[in-house]
């Protein structure tokens, strides 16, 4: 079933919190809202389940083409996963999981043995059946997190949202959740949609990814496209660490930092000026000075423990940080010291105009 | 350090600790502990038989029925309209919140007497709400049910502030995820809010039945005190006391002091059993 | 989750989706104000209309009579002494209670709320028991012409009894949420025990202490029942205002005692607005704290 909502806005007081966001989630994929604190992604997440009525003027919200923009919470069937301990403190895990259920109006209920039926189903799926005369006090975290996934699936929805489930987790019982929020909707094929703030959840788990900031849409595509082709500056900056580095127009062509990059762009003015992000794996470092390694740092900081070899330099020229990251392998090859001095070679940069404060 | 503390208390840089709980525990004993012993020692000089007869006199027996009776009912209305009070103060927004809020307090702030007397006026035959109903052919003062008034304006607060701090603290999130799981209002309230509100509402009509029962004050005016039919334990006391029937005055006071006691068990124990699900 | 959303879910009455319909809303919130109109205000109302009755010349003249006089002496008296009394009963059971750990500490609290539970006539009993005239130490106080019972020293105990528990119960929990950890780095620093406890301890308690004090000095002043029974209702002499205006009642003598009455109900409307005063100067702190109050607010 697919999502479409049309120029919706909100606000909370003085508070603009969606500003005229519209937005198309095609049938069946696993889509995240990716944003920081206050960019509006759990606003529009609620205002499509019906948690929230979006201000007047707004357009309406479609499922699979139909208008739901009046139904209530309960009719809209959609499947909800709140962050925090959502389930029902005083009821057992089967009867929270067996809960939407058993409200269901007295003709479209099932009978007793087909609810205990679905129930234990759906334990199985996330390997908790014996879990299921116990209270969500005696749960781990992650494991309230599994039921909370099942009770929403246990109605069927044609539509599965979460808000930052996983935001209150231990890491690794975060990375562990992801896998079964993939699984399930794998083997569900159900349209989800998750908000969260954490770029790596969103790169790892979503089909595609839209980025969020101050009650807009800023970049919409798959985790490559966001990750690789950045739309703008907050995009760039948001997705994973990056470097700044300064620079401008001249002659035609972009200059950073006295080198000149192999892309001119006719539309800008002489001496506009710019900024080129650069992730830190896209940082070459090499003991002498060529028409590529312009930039002269000395090595601040080396970081060996991890999968990766992290290195904090010091330009300079003008005193800022760079961070670089090599493969262990590159790293033993140039047996780098600390203290010592180096050149910087910047590759793929993501360039703006420096419009963009951060 | 604090030579008397020995193992009594872990060790703290904090100075003090013996000097504040010897003062602690001597003016305990000396206001509140002795003085409370005296009751049970009195009632000691009695024997079996006496007590017994002391305490199961039609007179006091009738006393009984009314306090207790009067007392549950009273607790039992707070309950109901205590909640629908706190439902509204916390959950609506309304105008004037604050000040109905701090308003709510009243009857524990303001002398029993006072009460008595306001409560007497306002339901008496002639009074302002009292006339009317008379017209009706309901009387209200110097009857069980002017009893019944007063003891719910006295416990009026407590069922409300006990049931306010659970409501505020809520998670909207249950209430959230039931309607997404199709719940209707009335099938929320049943299911996931009444059931968190329950240990706070026993808490309330224990706070407001133990309160009620030893009330005096704001009863004595408006119910006409006649033996047999509207005179309350307290007052029964009383007029023992003034009739120099220590004996009679002190065992009626043992069998009040016992169900105090245990009422304030049940309490400790119900505040208790209100965090076990938490987490 | 940002700001905004948190506070929204916080708030009563704000635009939320789901519960009831907003027909269901206004019939609750109609009969929950006839409730309390009824119970609080109709009372309330009524303190000062009976005592305004005959005119502001009559009510005024309430208070220029020697008894009345007397009883707004003898209350004030016993409020002077009671008070002072259980202030320093209850910072020194909070101060032990809050910042040590010992066995018995339950118990010890449970004992402290003990004339909560009892029933204002029983409070005065015990003193009738202990020092009455066929009490326990009856004859030894005859014998040395002292008298409790029947004067005002009874009076104080009674009140002292019966207002024990308001100190030490709403300064406890305040105490124990604030824990241990400023006085000790006051006396790492190098204060002594009594600096610490009047620059760091007497600063942070202060609210809670001046809240107390107003409720146990408003509980002290229209104290009845445990009163009455210790009194011996001598006019002039042993009537607090409370048991004067019980006397005017009975004589029939209407508007003075609404009059009286109306005295008290000003200090109790003070003692609410006190508290309200006191709530706000809390809403700026952390939650524990203001958890801790609601807990300590009962009875």
């Amino acid at each position: 079933m697919s999502i479409e909502v049309n120029n919706v806005s909100k606000t909370f007081g003085r508070f603009v919190a969606l500003k005229n966001v519209s937005l198309h989630i095609p049938s069946g994929e696993l889509v995240a809202l990716l944003g920081p604190s206050g960019s509006g992604k759990t606003t529009l997440l609620r205002i499509i389940a019906g948690l929230e009525i979006p201000d007047p003027g707004s357009g309406p919200v479609f499922f699979h083409g139909d208008n739901i923009s009046d139904r209530s919470v309960a009719e809209r069937q959609v499947g909800f996963v709140f962050q925090h301990y959502s389930l029902f403190r005083h009821m057992s895990i089967f009867e929270n999981v067996a809960f939407g259920l058993r409200v269901r109006p007295r003709r479209i209920r099932f009978g007793k043995d087909e609810i205990r039926r679905r129930v234990f189903d759906l334990l199985k799926l996330v390997q908790l059946e014996q879990a299921a005369n116990l209270y969500p006090s005696q749960l781990s975290g992650g494991q309230r997190q599994r039921i909370a996934l099942i009770r929403a699936l246990a109605v069927e929805p044609k539509i599965l949202l979460l808000d930052e489930p996983f935001g209150a987790l231990d890491a690794k019982v975060r990375k562990e959740l992801r896998r079964w929020l993939r699984r399930l909707h794998d083997e569900m094929s159900i349209t989800s949609v998750f908000v969260t703030h954490d770029q790596e959840e969103a790169l790892e788990v979503a089909d595609r990814i839209t980025v969020m900031n101050a009650g807009q849409i800023e970049q919409e595509g798959t985790p490559e496209q966001v990750y690789h082709q950045p739309a703008n500056s907050f995009v760039c900056n948001f997705l994973g660490n990056v470097n700044l580095f300064h620079g401008r127009v001249q002659d035609g062509r972009v200059c950073i930092e006295d080198l000149e990059v192999a892309r001119s762009r006719d539309d800008y003015a002489e001496r506009t000026p710019v900024v080129a992000y650069v992730r830190p794996h896209d940082i070459e470092i090499s003991r002498q000075r060529d028409h590529e390694f312009t930039i002269l740092a000395q090595i601040t900081h080396i970081r060996t423990a991890g999968a990766t070899v992290r290195i904090e330099l010091k330009r300079h020229d003008n005193g800022e940080f760079v961070e670089a990251e090599l493969n262990r392998n590159r790293y033993l090859e140039l047996s780098l010291q600390n203290r010592e001095n180096v050149f910087i070679k910047l590759q793929n940069p993501q360039i703006f105009v420096a419009d963009y404060v951060i | 350090m604090n030579v008397q503390s020995y193992q009594l208390k872990q060790h703290s840089i904090l100075p003090g600790f013996g000097l504040s709980l010897g003062y602690t525990l001597l003016y305990l004993s000396l206001i509140v502990l002795i003085p409370l012993a005296a009751v049970f020692v009195s009632a000691g000089s009695l024997t079996p038989g006496q007590f017994w007869a002391a305490i199961s006199h039609p007179r006091v027996l009738a006393s009984y029925r009314l306090s207790f009776g009067a007392s549950f009912i009273a607790a039992m209305i707070n309950v109901v309209f205590g909640l629908l009070v706190a439902w509204v103060l916390v959950r609506y927004r309304l105008a004037g919140r604050r000040f109905i809020d701090a308003l709510i307090d009243l009857p524990f702030a303001l002398p029993t007497a006072v009460a008595g007397i306001a409560l007497t006026a306002v339901y008496a035959p002639n009074g302002w709400i009292g006339g009317p109903l008379g017209r009706l052919g309901i009387k209200v003062a110097y009857t069980p049910l002017g009893v019944i008034l007063a003891l719910t304006f006295i416990g009026l607060p407590f069922v409300v502030r006990t049931v306010q701090p659970v409501l505020q603290d809520l998670s909207k999130e249950s209430e959230e995820a039931a309607a997404s799981l199709g719940a209707s209002a009335p099938q929320i309230f049943k299911k996931v809010i009444l059931p968190e509100l329950v240990p706070s509402l026993l808490t309330g009509f224990a706070l407001a039945f133990a309160r009620a029962l030893g009330e005096y004050g704001s009863v004595v005016f408006i119910s006409g005190n006649m033996p047999m039919r509207t005179e309350i334990t307290p007052l029964l006391i009383i007029t023992k006391l003034e009739q120099y029937d220590y004996a009679g005055a002190t065992a009626i006071a043992v069998v009040m002091l016992v169900t105090s006691f245990v009422l304030l068990l049940i309490i400790n124990v119900l505040q208790k059993r209100a965090t076990r699900y938490q987490f | 989750m940002s700001m905004p959303n948190a506070a929204i879910l916080r708030n009563p009455g704000a635009a939320g989706a789901v519960g009831e319909s907003r027909c269901v809303r206004w019939v609750l919130t109609g009969v929950a104000l006839a409730f309390l109109g009824l119970f609080l205000f109709v009372p309330l109302v009524a303190v000062f209309v009976e005592a305004l009755k005959k005119g502001l010349w009559a009510y005024m003249r309430s208070f220029s009579d020697p008894d009345a006089k007397a009883a707004i002496r003898l209350t004030l008296t016993t409020a002077g002494i009671a008070v002072p009394l259980n202030l320093i009963f209850g910072v020194a059971a909070a101060w032990a209670i809050a910042k040590f750990d010992f066995k018995g500490k339950s118990v010890l609290t449970t004992l402290i709320d003990l004339p909560f539970a009892v029933s204002p006539i029983i409070s005065g009993l015990i003193f009738v028991l202990l020092f009455g005239l066929h009490g326990w130490a009856g004859a030894w106080l005859a014998e040395h012409n002292i008298k409790i019972i029947f004067a005002v020293p009874g009076i104080v105990l009674a009140t002292v009894f019966v207002t024990f528990p308001f100190i030490a119960r709403e300064l406890i929990p305040l105490m124990q949420s604030q824990g241990t950890e400023e006085e000790q780095a006051a006396l790492v620093l190098g204060a002594s025990g009594w600096r610490m406890f009047t620059r760091i301890t007497l600063p942070n308690i202060k609210w809670g202490l001046l809240y107390g004090v107003i409720l146990c000095n408003a509980r002290a002043m229209g104290e009845f029942g445990a009163v009455s029974v210790v009194s011996g209702h001598i006019r002039g002499q042993t009537n607090t205002i409370p048991l004067y205006v019980e006397i005017l009642y009975n004589e029939y003598n209407f508007v003075a005692a609404f009059a009286m009455a109306s005295l008290l109900t000003i200090l109790a409307l003070v003692t609410l607005a006190a508290k309200s005063v006191v709530e706000w100067k809390f809403a700026d702190e952390p939650s524990e704290r203001s958890r801790a109050r609601k807990e300590s607010r009962l009875i």
